[in-house]
């Protein structure tokens, strides 16, 4: 393999298919005898451009219908004929320069064009130039075929974005982050829409795993309930504009009310809310309109008018120090109520945090577009993370996400896509160039997520993420795999729907 | 590159190989080779060769222009059809290519093909790359082991100057698988590169007729197709001859040349005009079992494909035989693999001298 050329921080190498294996995402280092490298990563893998190769390709075409048998080629040179022809030319961007075993920032040294050697590099190598720690390790997979596990305290603190398109395994590798990291003693909370991290704490056999202890599953509405005292008024508030589009005279009234019962020492419940609404003056179209939001928050089920059957979060999240996995199952949740349940939580874990009545956590945030609001991306990125709350955003949409959320994020990992327009929009905002991010993450096999920022040492690195001994998947029901694809069993389910009419 | 073969027949086509049979010959010839190779100095530093441009003429030597007299007679047309008897039709095509060079000497790369077209079956026999390293101390040896090979030439003759040696190893192969299709094959047309002047070194007189011989005894027709031709008549190249006639027509000219008593071409020369427009070729026909020249003729316009007026099959032999820009880079990675010789460009005295203020 040899260097061609140089363009920018972009290396062409020429190799032939003999020389090593080569995949998109892959490291190489081109040394000297004095101690010094450049890091590259290889983005592309193209034919090279051989002097004479049209003429060649014509050549082969315009014979294709005769039957070929070479004789007598006793030194077998047509074979390196053949590998000079199919000779590649390595697109690879400079990631580092390392001298003498450290980062030369801004060095213009470059590797002998003849001279160099240019072998693969280890995650060994790459975790000594990335300077990465071992504090937390958190095994995600391999890197090139080897083990590669990053350092938990690369997430601590940060915000961290997991994309890539449907069953690429972007869930699968966040619950294996949360499993890592509850293992270290992390406070986990999720927020799972499809009820896909309920069942984390057992193995795939059922039985109970590591974490099984430490999991925690609340159910909206059945084993998590609060009360609109403690949701507060500006939730509710929040809630009553922004998920039931109340207007804003309805918010002034229902907010008079409110204070009105805490003036009088009334418990602030939502049946001394309506009660007060009753008697209140007000215009009736008013009165109607909090009336019928009211009832909903009602029929949610998520608030419960005894203070005995609400869940306080400081006690479930402090009850165990040794590492905790909070689901929130909010598969079965109507929008509405999922969009609710998210606004009273992290308002109650701003408020607990703020107080310092919680240690820092992790918020794990699945299919975050279907349930926040512009107004807490933001809360989350700036407020929240100053307050201990690090959110790991999962999404298959990446252009939901708001852009300052990606400029600010710290890590990224990026599985695959198809869509360049989702591409572009990463691109703009992460922690590599955009070259890097289109040409590598568009040939991602499943499973395999370019990793970027912190937790890599800003050298993105093409991971194979490693299967998770934890029940992983999502209860889906199945049309093929159940009942109703058989024709026998549907006219079963017919006649017993007939029968109990 | 495996055609769909339509039925027995082109399957059994495909595998009745003309040159089984060969291997001793061809092993022969890539021993000499090889044992040249031997005298590479390993380590040592050869110079990337510059292609030499070809002089491009297919007759085989200047000998062709010395026989050539005028007489007063005009060139004969002589109209031409496809006769519809479906012929085998072969095709033989060699060629060399100067590898590297140092102080001592050059590698050539030696490659021939066979071509063989049945109806819409075609098959391919390619030879080689056979490598050469000859110097002014082998180049004797080298002949006359091939002359002796392929020619059963045990004569002394002088080798050709160095510069001359991949176009005369060249020769002695082609003439050697053209020997080998004339004897194995039946009944078809056999097409070659070139003339059928015998006498010349290369092409002894000796030579020539046993493969005229073997042809006919077999039941072959020899076409061969000269696609440049010193040959001219009143000045003007006889390619650009014409008379009117609408093509395919052959204009017989053979009368219009007395042969010397040492060359003499064992066959009739005609200008042939085979497609409409381009091209006009040299061709030295030699009928055998065909009735005549022409038939022989009409016979090919219905057994191959015409590409501007030159068959195919040849088309497809200069195809496989010719070596290109990538067989260079390749056959160069071979020897400095295998020799353990480095290549390097050739430094350009003209360039160092005088750029930027020569002509390009």
């Amino acid at each position: 393999m040899k260097i061609l050329k140089k363009e920018g921080d972009l290396l062409q190498l020429l190799a032939f298919p003999s020389d090593m294996e080569m995949r998109k995402g892959d490291y190489l280092a081109a040394e000297d005898d004095e101690g010094r490298k450049a890091l590259l990563q290889v983005i592309d893998v193209g034919y090279a451009n051989t002097p004479g190769m049209l003429e060649d390709l014509l050549r082969t075409m315009s014979i294709e219908k005769v039957d070929v048998e070479t004789k007598a080629d006793n030194l077998s040179i047509s074979s390196f004929t053949l590998l000079i022809k199919d000779a590649r030319m390595i697109s690879a961007k400079i990631r580092a320069i390392v001298e003498y075993g450290k980062i030369a920032h801004g060095s213009s040294w470059l590797p002998s064009r003849f001279g160099a050697r240019i072998r693969k590099a280890g995650v060994g190598l790459l975790k000594e130039v990335g300077g990465l720690t071992s504090n937390h390790p958190v095994n995600l997979g391999e890197v090139g075929g080897e083990a590669f596990s990053f350092d938990a305290d690369s997430l601590d603190g940060r915000l961290t974005i997991v994309t890539g398109k449907k069953e690429t395994g972007k869930s699968h590798a966040v619950k294996l982050i949360c499993t890592s990291l509850v293992e270290h003693g992390a406070t986990v909370i999720v927020f799972d829409v499809n009820g896909e991290y309920v069942n984390l704490g057992r193995s795939r056999a059922g039985s109970p795993n590591d974490i099984y202890d430490r999991t925690t599953v609340l159910e909206p509405g059945v084993s998590f309930k609060i009360t609109v005292e403690e949701a507060g008024l500006g939730v509710i508030l929040n809630i009553l504009e922004h998920i039931y589009d109340t207007p804003a005279t309805s918010c002034r009234e229902f907010a008079r009310i409110w204070r009105h019962l805490r003036h009088e020492g009334i418990h602030v419940t939502l049946g001394s809310i309506g009660m007060a609404l009753e008697k209140a003056g007000m215009h009736d179209s008013v009165r109607e309109a909090l009336s019928s939001r009211i009832s909903a928050l009602e029929s949610s089920g998520f608030f419960t008018q005894r203070a005995t059957e609400a869940t306080h979060l400081d006690r479930v999240i402090n009850s165990s120090r040794n590492g905790l996995l909070m689901v929130l199952n909010m598969k079965n949740l109507f929008s509405s109520t999922r969009r609710m349940v998210v606004e009273c939580v992290l308002s109650q874990l701003g408020d607990l945090l703020s107080r310092s009545l919680l240690p820092p956590l992790f918020l794990v945030a699945e299919e975050a577009h279907l349930y926040l609001n512009n107004t807490y991306w933001d809360d989350l990125v700036t407020r929240m993370r100053h307050l201990g709350l690090f959110p790991l955003f999962v999404t298959n949409q990446p252009d939901t996400i708001p852009h300052t959320v990606y400029r600010q994020a710290d890590n990224i990992l990026l599985f695959n896509f198809t869509n360049e327009l989702d591409l572009e929009a990463i691109s703009r905002a992460s922690r590599a160039d955009s070259q890097t991010v289109k040409t590598i993450a568009i040939a991602l096999p499943p499973r395999h997520c370019l990793a970027l920022g912190h937790l890599v040492g800003d050298l993105p690195l093409v991971v194979g993420v490693r299967g998770l001994n934890a029940r992983t998947m999502g209860e889906t029901r199945l049309f093929f795999d159940g009942q109703f694809g058989k024709a026998e069993s549907r006219r079963e389910v017919a006649a017993a729907t007939l029968l109990s009419h | 590159m495996r055609t769909s073969l339509v039925d027995e027949e082109g399957a059994e086509f495909i595998a009745s190989r003309p040159l089984k049979g060969s291997e001793a010959e061809l092993k022969a010839f890539s021993d000499v080779g090889l044992a040249s190779l031997t005298g590479i100095d390993r380590g040592s530093v050869f110079l990337n060769a510059v292609p030499e441009e070809a002089d491009g003429y297919d007759d085989q030597d200047e000998a062709d222009v010395a026989t050539v007299t005028l007489s007063h007679c005009r060139p004969k047309a002589v109209p031409v059809e496809p006769t519809g008897v479906v012929r085998d039709v072969a095709s033989v095509d060699v060629s060399s290519m100067k590898i590297a060079e140092d102080a001592r000497g050059i590698v050539i790369a030696v490659r021939g093909s066979l071509v063989r077209r049945k109806g819409d079956c075609v098959s391919a026999d390619v030879l080689g790359p056979f490598l050469f390293y000859v110097t002014e101390q082998n180049k004797d040896f080298i002949y006359a082991s091939l002359r002796s090979r392929f020619l059963g030439e045990e004569r002394p003759v002088e080798s050709p100057q160095l510069e001359s040696m991949p176009k005369r190893i060249c020769n002695l192969f082609d003439r050697w698988i053209q020997m080998s299709a004339a004897t194995s094959l039946r009944d078809s047309i056999l097409l070659l590169d070139g003339s059928l002047t015998a006498g010349t070194v290369d092409s002894p007189t000796r030579v020539m007729e046993h493969l005229v011989l073997a042809s006919t005894t077999n039941g072959n027709s020899i076409i061969a197709f000269s696609k440049m031709t010193r040959l001219r008549v009143l000045g003007v190249k006889i390619t650009e001859l014409e008379n009117g006639h609408a093509a395919p027509y052959l204009l017989k000219i053979g009368h219009l040349i007395s042969q010397s008593a040492r060359f003499r071409c064992l066959g009739q020369i005609y200008v042939a005009h085979l497609s409409p427009v381009f091209y006009s070729y040299r061709v030295d026909v030699n009928s055998g079992s065909a009735r005549s020249d022409a038939e022989a003729i009409g016979s090919l316009l219905s057994s191959d494909a015409l590409t501007y007026g030159y068959p195919e099959t040849l088309v497809y032999a200069h195809i496989l035989s010719t070596f290109n820009k990538v067989d260079v880079i390749g056959l160069q990675r071979f020897l400095t693999e295998q020799m353990e010789i480095t290549v390097t460009e050739d430094p350009c005295i003209r360039q160092s001298l005088f750029l930027p203020f020569d002509r390009s």
